[in-house]
């Protein structure tokens, strides 16, 4: 609910959300990032939980109050003075833009009775998304239901030209490292004509000598496969942390996507090469 | 010489031309010859004149270009790539001027390295290995790569590795070149040696006369064509 917020010194425009915390905790990152104070423990809580910025900026702290302002179901202007509780510390827009409160307490002061304005739910990473839509849809045929492609066009495309660079990004690897392969071995067997001469006049068949350059090339491509993949496992395995695009990415958080990025390697990945 | 000689090889006619036309090079002319089975020859004569395109004719590294070659009895004219190769593997030795040897493999490992090509079983092949080093003056030196022995040492080498498949003939094209005169004429008294004890026949390209006093039958060979063959 689009409102403002009003401290002693400042009023500022935010969005108002009340939320069930219980069920929020499963589903937004906000609740972890709480640096001061509590987060709202139930659906008649009567504080407020704001970003770290906005409360510089409103010159206000924990346990002071502030005035929420935003018009009512009736259409006249609601307000209502709530303690501030917690302060959470996630991105600088984001933290400008929203404050939350229990949703019970929302809901009596802006007038909406027991009327929510949305549902969220999170599936785990392998499901099938059309099907739980589906089943979403036939459960509640009135109500408006969209996933995160809909939701948020610029992040679903995001996410769809982002699988296209990194084919593309692959393409050009294959074809520079082929290069290169292709490069190496000409050399290596170049380099060894004298070799391959010898043993022609002792007696080998090309066909035996042919089998020894492949044999050897093979050999080589194992190791090399098997000494890349342990690199991969390192790399991913030092970034479990996730990696931190914060300097480069202020913002992301307003698509709801977190600034931090967690490789993640699939064991089937592995299983082309066998 | 032996009391009945047969021929291991026969050359009749045999003629090389490289290149084509104005570049026309013809480095063997005609050659008329038969290598005795007990043979130790050599064959001399001036820088082009012929002996290296000889000597890989005879060891079926090259085709001639008109003329007949045969190897105990049998054309070599219709033999096909696998079955020269073949013939290579069980009938000829050969020892080069340089390069005779694989750098990544011991002494040892060298002089194996066709054995098991010829299914001869691995313990028989390391004897057999181990025994050839041994006839050469290397007993010790087995596990040594090629980098680590000294170029007489690697020539050495390549005489056991030639010798280790019981060839029916021995071909070594100027394998005393790049050694001195010392470890020439230890070499050439082994492979002397070899020839009377074991029988085994050798033709040596070379231009040392060192290497041709220890002959027993010496050919010259001039602008491709033979200019002498004399038996001592
Ligand atoms: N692959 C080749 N292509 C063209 N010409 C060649 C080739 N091999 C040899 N010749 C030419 O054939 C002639 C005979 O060469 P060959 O190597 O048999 O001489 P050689 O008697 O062994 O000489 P050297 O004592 O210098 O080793 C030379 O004129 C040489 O230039
Ligand atoms: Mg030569």
């Amino acid at each position: 609910m689009p409102g403002v917020v009003q401290s002693e010194y400042k009023t500022l425009p935010i969005t108002i959300l009340g939320v069930d915390p219980v069920a929020e905790a499963q589903i937004s990152s906000v609740p972890a990032k709480l640096v001061e104070g509590r987060n709202l423990n139930g659906l008649n809580d009567d504080g407020v939980v704001i970003g770290k910025n906005l409360a510089e900026r409103l010159k206000t702290e924990i346990g002071r109050r502030v005035i929420l302002m935003s018009q009512g179901a009736d259409g006249l202007l609601a307000q209502q003075s709530f303690y501030i509780v917690g302060i959470f510390d996630a991105d600088q827009g984001f933290e400008d833009m929203y404050v939350f409160t229990g949703r019970s307490l929302a809901q009596q002061y802006l007038g909406l009775d027991n009327q929510i304005s949305q549902i969220a739910f999170t599936v785990p990473l392998d499901t099938d998304l059309p099907m739980v839509m589906d089943r979403i849809t036939a459960a509640a045929p009135d109500l408006d239901s969209r996933d995160w492609r809909k939701l948020s066009l610029l992040l679903a495309a995001m996410d769809t030209s982002m699988g296209a660079i990194i084919y593309v990004w692959l393409g050009i690897m294959i074809v520079l490292m082929s290069i290169g392969i292709i490069n190496t071995q000409l050399m290596a067997v170049f380099e060894r004509t004298q070799e391959f001469g010898l043993m022609r006049a002792l007696g080998l068949k090309p066909k035996m000598v042919l089998m020894l350059v492949t044999m050897e090339s093979a050999l080589l491509i194992r190791l090399g496969v098997l000494v890349a993949m342990g690199l991969a496992a390192l790399t991913i395995w030092s970034l479990r942390g996730g990696i931190d695009l914060s300097a480069y990415a202020a913002g992301l958080e307003e698509f709801q996507q977190g600034q931090e990025l967690f490789p993640v390697i699939n064991p089937s990945d592995y299983i082309i090469f066998r | 010489m032996l009391n009945n000689p047969t021929p291991i090889v026969t050359c009749k006619g045999v003629t090389k031309i490289f290149g084509k036309g104005d570049l026309e090079v013809r480095a063997l002319d005609g050659i008329d010859l038969e290598i005795m089975r007990g043979d130790f020859a050599t064959l001399a004569g001036p820088s082009g004149s012929g002996k290296t395109t000889l000597l890989n004719m005879i060891g079926a590294l090259d085709h001639p270009t008109a003329g007949a070659l045969s190897f105990e009895g049998q054309s070599l004219n219709d033999f096909s790539k696998a079955k020269l190769s073949d013939l290579r593997l069980h009938k000829i030795g050969f020892i080069f001027q340089a390069y005779n040897l694989v750098p990544v493999l011991s002494a040892l490992e060298n002089v194996e390295f066709v054995l098991p090509l010829q299914r001869i079983p691995k313990a028989e092949r390391k004897k057999r290995a181990t025994q050839a080093l041994q006839d050469v003056g290397l007993k010790g030196m087995e596990h040594r790569r090629p980098g680590a022995l000294s170029g007489g040492q690697q020539q050495r080498v390549a005489i056991a590795r030639a010798l280790v498949t019981e060839p029916s003939i021995v071909l070594a094209d100027e394998p005393t070149a790049n050694l001195d005169s010392k470890t020439t004429a230890e070499l050439v008294g082994l492979m002397g040696r070899l020839n009377t004890e074991l029988g085994i026949t050798f033709v040596i390209g070379t231009h040392d006369p060192c290497v041709m006093q220890h002959s027993k039958r010496h050919i010259e060979i001039e602008d491709g064509k033979i200019q002498s063959d004399i038996r001592n």
